[in-house]
């Protein structure tokens, strides 16, 4: 991907800022409400799970190879919240409360296992693990049983139904967390991109820093359909492409082979 | 003197057995009586042995006196000579079992009172047996090549008949020539063996022909021989033949990642190629077959070419396999040669008689690359072909390794055609480390899994893991995963990159 193109990707972020900024803080734009859930599940299944799942499986593999466990949990990351993101925008449909409660938790775990991974990324030189399908099929498997379950539990009203009211405060602070946590994430992926200049990682510092400012828009939303929950939709979509993107940036390394004889 | 009334006839009724080791087995048990055989030969290559084998023999075991005409040796040097091989022809003289005609300094006028006496002679001694050495020398004594074709056609020829004395026919061959003797023996006799000697590897080895044998079902593949300190010994080669059986029943490796990869196992009677190089575990795969086989009860001659049986031994307590207790109690044999050109076909010899002795029903070869250097190509695929084609009749399941150095594919080793299963066991680097890969390249008739999957040599031996996750160029001996992939944990591996031009992103 060209130079142009590594410039431009920048530009979302702050666009979605200011727009956050905005809607939240000025209030501008308030009656434009817009509440489509088959476009929520449409941009969810299409866009969010799809790329999770390419993320996932490029991750698994290349754990497969190295051990590394940062890649597992960030493989790990990724699927938790594409998947979390698809049966939220499922359960939305019947009740958007709790659909927005299914998406938090597949959020909150995702900025959870993303720091894990960016800690261990940061550090360097993660360890090799072994038995490695058991570690996978634990990570993965494993996540997401947790994650359904508790959304079974939410859809079920045995947790309490404000995890995903709007403005309550257990929803805010779970949308707080996830801003922290994908901020941190972003923050030390990004420093660890300064260090090598990988373009992976480039963009993928970028979708943490896009998803990080899609739930500060999400944190400040009001309800179903409003300027700011888009927003934070649309942030965390340009997050998840910027995620393929990274899958996309094979770095062209120089060459240390000498070419065949008879081409020499 | 010895009747021969009062000794055994030959073994078989009208054949004329000629003593020599691992020969009479191979033309139904002798000559028949009575016939003229022309033994042709380079100088030196054991013409005066084996007919001296011959009459030895004859007179020793069967009571059958014989002659020995000789044109080219005096009596004391023959004698002497025959001594030296443990032949006391002395007093074989004595009993009247045997007579020695020198006819060194014959003329061409003589040649006729020459055969009278030898006609003579076999009506004194009342032979059986004859050996005129040579002919050559005889005919030498002939002004005209005419006279000596008379001679041959028709007073050897009807004297031999009518008197019922089996008459070898001694000729030389030349070195670099085609032709034996004079060029007319041949058409005259009712068998011609031809006995040839030439440089192959640096190493004398001898052949034997039988060229032409009348009222004689003998095998027309060449043999051969060698002449030791108790004369010649014939090395008959295994005979090639169709499989009279097909066995349908499995049977195991001993490396259970292995049968599973076989769909349960090899087909009983199979023979199994495992390739690799130094040091990927080939005879680890080896004994483990061989224990497999003592833990279901069965036989496994075990024959190596490269390790001595202590050093086999030794590598096998290190898996806590102890092959001393199945040796005492039968189940293995170990036998252990290191084949030379000069020595290859004694040891072919003793390895036929391991295995006609001790009758395995498993069998291992390591390995056939020390074989292979010790013969001609030609020779090494004959023997691959009969050993395989020998096993599967009698459904010896076999197991038998080759090394590869120069990382080339099994289908490169020529001999790979004959073979029902091939396995190939590789190093592949890998992350600087060396990581090992087995890959089956066939199986006849078999349905089998063509994965590349890694193994572990481990404590209790080989131990077959899943197949490499991600990672190309496995044959090609440095393993490499797919572009993205590498990408990918270079990017997640958190270590500097160094300063590359041309990076995109």
């Amino acid at each position: 991907m060209s130079f142009n193109l590594r410039k431009l990707g920048v530009a979302p972020l702050p666009v979605a800022a200011i727009l956050a900024l905005g809607f939240g803080v000025f209030g501008i734009g308030e009656e434009l409400i817009f509440p489509s859930v088959l476009l929520e599940v449409i941009l969810n299944v299409f866009l969010i799970l799809a790329i999770s799942v390419v993320v996932a499986r490029i991750s698994v593999k290349s754990f497969f190879s190295t051990g590394s466990l940062n890649v597992l949990l960030l493989g790990t990351a990724v699927l938790a919240f594409g998947t979390m993101a698809t049966l939220g925008g499922a359960v939305s449909s019947i009740d958007v409360n709790k659909g927005i409660a299914v998406y938090g938790f597949g959020a909150i775990t995702a900025g959870g296992l993303h720091l894990a991974s960016a800690v261990l990324t940061y550090r360097g030189s993660p360890r090799r693990a072994t038995r490695l399908k058991l570690r996978a099929g634990a990570c993965y498997i494993g996540t997401i049983t947790f994650l359904t379950t508790l959304s079974v539990l939410a859809i079920d009203s045995i947790l309490p139904a404000s995890f995903g009211e709007p403005g309550s405060i257990i929803q805010r602070a779970s949308a707080a967390t996830t801003v922290l946590l994908f901020t941190i994430s972003a923050i030390l992926f990004s420093r660890v991109y300064l260090r090598s200049h990988n373009p992976i990682l480039y963009w993928y510092s970028l979708g943490l820093w896009a998803t990080a400012v899609g739930f500060l828009s999400f944190f400040a939303t009001k309800g179903n359909g409003d300027p700011l929950l888009w927003t934070g939709i649309a942030s965390v979509c340009v997050g998840s492409i910027y995620f393929l993107f990274s899958i996309l940036a094979v770095p062209n390394l120089r060459s240390n082979r000498k070419p065949p004889e008879h081409l020499s | 003197m010895t009747s021969a009334s009062n000794s055994p006839k030959s073994p078989v009724e009208d054949r004329v057995a000629t003593g020599v080791e691992g020969f009479d087995n191979l033309i139904e048990g002798g000559f028949p009586r009575g016939d003229l055989i022309l033994l042709a030969g380079h100088p030196g290559s054991g013409k005066t042995m084996f007919s001296s084998q011959f009459l030895y023999t004859g007179a020793i075991q069967y009571g059958e006196p014989g002659i020995y005409a000789s044109f080219a040796e005096n009596r004391e040097a023959f004698l002497r000579n025959m001594r030296r091989a443990n032949m006391d022809f002395e007093s074989l003289e004595q009993k009247n079992l045997f007579r020695f005609i020198d006819f060194v300094t014959v003329k061409e006028q003589a040649i006729d009172a020459a055969l009278a006496t030898i006609m003579a002679e076999i009506d004194s001694l009342k032979a059986s047996r004859l050996v005129i050495d040579s002919f050559s020398a005889m005919a030498q004594a002939f002004s005209e090549k005419i006279d000596a074709r008379i001679v041959l056609h028709t007073v050897l020829g009807r004297m031999t008949r009518l008197s019922k004395v089996t008459t070898l026919l001694i000729a030389e061959k030349q070195l670099g020539s085609e032709s034996l003797g004079g060029g007319m023996e041949e058409f005259v006799s009712d068998a011609v063996l031809v006995l040839t000697q030439s440089m192959e590897r640096g190493h004398m080895r001898r052949h034997f022909d039988i060229v032409k044998m009348r009222g004689t079902g003998a095998s027309r593949a060449r043999l051969t021989y060698d002449i030791t300190e108790h004369g010649i010994v014939v090395h008959p080669s295994l005979e090639a033949h169709p499989a009279a059986r097909v066995y349908s029943e499995r049977v195991s490796t001993g490396v259970e990642g292995l049968d599973r990869m076989l769909s349960g196992g090899p087909y009983k009677g199979s023979t199994i190629l495992v390739m690799g190089e130094a040091g990927t575990g080939k005879t680890t795969t080896a004994l483990q077959f061989m224990m497999r086989g003592a833990a279901n009860k069965e036989r496994t001659l075990y024959v190596s070419y490269e390790e001595s049986q202590e050093e086999l031994i030794r590598q096998a307590l290190g898996f806590g396999w102890r092959i001393n207790d199945h040796i005492e109690n039968g189940l293995v044999r170990i036998a252990s040669f290191f084949p030379e050109p000069y020595n290859i076909d004694n040891i072919f010899a003793d390895t036929r008689k391991l295995i006609d002795e001790y009758q395995p029903t498993r069998f291992v070869l390591d390995s056939l690359t020390s074989l292979e250097r010790a013969m001609s190509d030609d020779e090494f695929f004959r023997v691959v072909r009969r050993m395989e084609s020998r096993f599967k009749g009698e459904g010896v399941t076999a197991l038998v390794t080759a090394r590869n150095t120069d990382g080339g594919l099994p289908s490169d080793f020529w001999v790979s055609s004959l073979m029902d299963v091939i396995v190939s066991l590789r190093q592949v680097e890998s992350e600087s480390a060396l990581r090992r890969a087995l890959v089956i390249f066939k199986a006849r008739g078999l349905p089998h899994d063509t994965s590349i999957k890694e193994f572990e040599i481990g404590p209790k031996g080989i131990v077959v893991e899943e197949k490499f996750a991600d990672i190309e160029q496995i044959l090609g001996g440095s393993a490499r995963r797919p572009a993205r992939v590498q990408a990918w944990s270079d990017a997640f591996s958190g270590a500097p990159r160094q300063s590359r031009s041309g990076a995109k992103g």
